[in-house]
């Protein structure tokens, strides 16, 4: 490095002009994120894939073309615990037979939420990763019977981190759980409403 | 601009020729510090002093928040955040790093004898500080301001709001810190404040680096929905409240945001009066003892020196030294001790982060990569903190008393050292393996794979220790002067190796956790590297204490 102008960096003069640079670097990198914000960080903006577990494909499927109910549903969830329940983790901490029963039950107490949440999330994302955004359907319907509540959370969920197509595709399935007389759809309804209006949205 | 400098000086009684001087002194002082020619005692080779390297530190932080959040969340979760950590970070920067700008006991050595005024000095002291202020202030809130306004719900009024209420909260909070600083009055609470102030900026850094992480990939979205649905509890926070203020001026100021503005413009100038006439208080009588420690030692008698039940580890008397030194200068000096705890952050946040995501299944059942790879490098981890440990034992605040170890009549320097490396990890690692054992038998419900794990983490620490003095202990202990930001010169080479082996054992345990016989052999070998490294480690050190 040239000497002179290694002494340069070195003085106040020098050290005062590299903060001076580094901010205008940081001017120019938040230029760039308001240029760049439709490019490289919206596409990115969606709600993430859910997971699916065994089965929940076929019985989404079912539920979409009116060959399966919400009992099917409860089957499901019972399977997917049962299926927990078999993990080595959980087969590791008894050691007695009678142990064994007894942590199964209260295994499957504890597991049961989170079993039902899996489900629900699962076909909801099944229902929700539609081309259309029309959300008006038997799917959707058995849903809002089986775990009302939950689909309620999923559908905020996508509201507040879903992209465009996802929201709305919630908001007409929120529009449906109204129809269907399901309360807690009013505030999510609102919520939408209030940030569409505040991002200029009029999607909504 | 001369005269108005003049008067100002003259209404505030302080001589406008001197404060001129000592504020160009003072910020001198502060850019010219090479941080590695005086940290390595190399020649300075490195452009960059360490206020700079701090300032870009900052600057990185709020960079990585603002693009994490941009897009992701509303205006109101994005000021929450950066004006968060932006707070979090200035108080703490203000205590660790710089508190020495405030009240600095060195400054009395090169003024007490001359005619400077207490007004004098503390304006120019508060020059200085406003210059750091300014630096900190724009480099946390530069990014939040200007990246904000692109929001989508960000309005016209966005950026003068963010730049008001950040410019008024961050005046509240240095002027604040900086009246509890000089309240404390003992040393010991002061430091005892430090101490747990400075775990803040530990989990800061491992909020925005781990929590982004965290953000990105959770299918939950748990952050956005606290951001979209904040609990109750949360608007106790003061920067919700300022948050919300910035929200609601964005959106359209009305009288009530006008009043919020200028209520945190009046509190702004009312603590930094009081802090102002604080400092006046204690630059007119000189006393600047609250931060000042005294330097001495309570020596213990002659031929008694305990080291409370370790003496049976330590072989020689050289090592029962080392042990004793070690314990009084990390009990003493709490840069040191800071310094040595900051690389245990790597550890704790793989715990935090795996035991949020579910990827902290214990690998002596599971075989699935995915879920026992993070409990795996955590193991590892703490065993590669030790090295930056050996590496900031070079540095110490009683570096001048360091002739007494060169030249004094020290028989074994290899047990000295060792002496020093079993007091840190007695002091650090032991209740860190401890508490990895609570953690793990808590999150497992197995008691000896949590047991085996917690011994494998202890046990390749003393191989790392030595690993450290061989390749990364740049002078004897306690022998080079600190500098700020002298926890950022790592050396890059031997670290970089460090981290390789540390993530091929971790591959290994992975894979092979699940085996029987592969626990003799684990729990075997960090032994075994043990005795191998001594060799090269006494080298080593006769080598730098040859150099010194």
């Amino acid at each position: 490095m040239n000497p002179q102008f290694r002494n340069y960096v070195r003085s106040i003069t020098g050290q005062l002009h590299l903060f001076i640079a580094v901010f205008l670097g940081a001017i120019a990198l938040s230029a760039s994120t308001w240029i760049l914000r439709p490019y490289l960080f919206e596409p990115y903006i969606r709600q993430l894939p859910v997971k699916s577990h065994a089965g929940t494909e076929v019985l989404a499927d079912g539920l979409r073309r009116g060959v399966a109910n919400a009992d099917d549903i409860q089957i499901a969830v019972d399977r997917l615990l049962n299926k927990m329940l078999d993990t080595p983790e959980a087969k590791k901490l008894p050691r007695s037979p009678e142990q064994l029963a007894a942590n199964r039950v209260a295994a499957k107490e504890r597991m049961l939420p989170e079993a039902r949440d899996r489900i629900a999330s699962s076909l909801y994302w099944a229902w929700l990763d539609q081309d259309s955004v029309e959300g008006n359907d038997e799917l959707l319907k058995q849903l809002l019977i089986a775990m009302p509540d939950t689909i309620i959370q999923n559908m905020h969920r996508t509201i507040v981190v879903g992209n465009t197509q996802q929201q709305l595709r919630a908001f007409r399935g929120l529009q449906q759980a109204k129809r269907s007389g399901i309360s807690q759809a009013d505030a999510v309804i609102e919520f939408a409403h209030r940030k569409a209006k505040r991002r200029g949205e009029q999607a909504f | 601009m001369n005269w108005f400098f003049v008067l100002i000086s003259r209404w505030l009684g302080a001589d406008a020729r001197s404060v001129r001087a000592l504020t160009r002194a003072f910020l001198i002082m502060d850019l010219r510090q090479q941080h590695y020619a005086a940290a390595t005692a190399t020649r300075p080779s490195h452009l960059l002093s360490p206020l700079f390297l701090v300032v870009a530190q900052c600057l990185t932080m709020s960079a990585a928040m603002c693009l994490i959040l941009l897009a992701r969340v509303e205006v109101f979760f994005f000021a929450f955040a950066n004006l968060t950590l932006s707070l979090l970070v200035l108080a703490t920067t203000i205590i660790v790093e710089f508190h020495e700008i405030v009240l600095n006991p060195d400054d009395l050595d090169i003024i007490r004898h001359r005619p400077i005024s207490s007004r004098t000095y503390t304006l120019a002291r508060l020059l200085n500080l406003g210059f750091y202020w300014s630096l900190m202030y724009l480099a946390l809130n530069l990014l939040p301001i200007l990246i904000g306004a692109g929001l989508k719900d960000a309005g016209w009024w966005y950026a003068p709001a963010y730049l008001l209420v950040s410019g008024f909260a961050s005046l509240i909070v240095a002027a604040l810190t900086i009246l509890l600083l000089s309240m404390i009055s003992s040393g010991p609470r002061l430091e005892a404040v430090k101490n747990v102030l400075a775990w803040t900026q530990i989990l800061l850094i491992l909020v925005v680096g781990y929590g982004g992480q965290f953000m990105l990939r959770d299918t939950n979205h748990a952050v956005q929905m606290w951001a979209a649905k904040p609990p109750s509890w949360a608007t106790w926070i003061p920067t919700f409240q300022l948050a919300s203020l910035i929200d609601r001026f964005a959106d359209h100021p009305r009288a009530n945001e006008w009043l919020g503005i200028f209520g945190l413009f009046a509190l702004s100038s009312f603590v930094l009066t009081l802090a102002a006439a604080r400092l006046n208080h204690l630059y007119a009588n000189m006393d600047f003892s609250p931060n000042r420690l005294s330097r001495t030692i309570k020596m213990p008698q002659v031929g008694r020196l305990t080291n409370r039940g370790f003496d049976w580890l330590l072989g020689s008397s050289s090592a029962r030294l080392g042990f004793w030194l070690g314990r009084v200068q990390l009990r003493r000096d709490t840069n040191l001790l800071l310094r040595c705890l900051l690389p245990l952050q790597y550890p704790i946040a793989l715990v935090v982060l795996g035991t949020w995501t579910g990827q902290f299944s214990n690998p002596c059942v599971v075989f699935d990569p995915t879920r026992t790879l993070l409990p795996s490098l955590a193991v590892f981890l703490c065993a590669l903190a030790v090295p930056v440990m050996i590496y900031q034992l070079a540095f110490c605040a009683d570096y001048s008393g360091s002739w007494l170890l060169m030249t004094g009549p020290l028989g074994d320097r290899q047990g000295f050292v060792q002496g020093i490396a079993t007091a840190l990890i007695a002091m650090l690692l032991t209740p860190l393996a401890l508490i990895l054992l609570g953690l793990l038998w808590y999150l497992w419900r197995d008691e000896s794979a949590a047991a085996l794990h917690a011994i494998l983490a202890w046990l390749w620490c003393w191989p790392a220790a030595r690993a450290g003095v061989w390749l990364v202990l740049p002078a004897p202990p306690f022998s080079v002067s600190t500098t700020r930001g002298v926890s950022l010169g790592l050396p890059p080479l031997p670290f970089a190796s460090l981290t390789l082996l540390a993530m091929f054992f971790t591959s290994l345990h992975t894979m092979f956790a699940h085996l029987t016989y592969y626990w003799p052999i684990a729990l075997g070998l960090p032994i075994a590297i043990w005795f191998v490294l001594e060799f090269p480690a006494g080298k080593r050190l006769e080598k730098l204490w040859n150099a010194a």
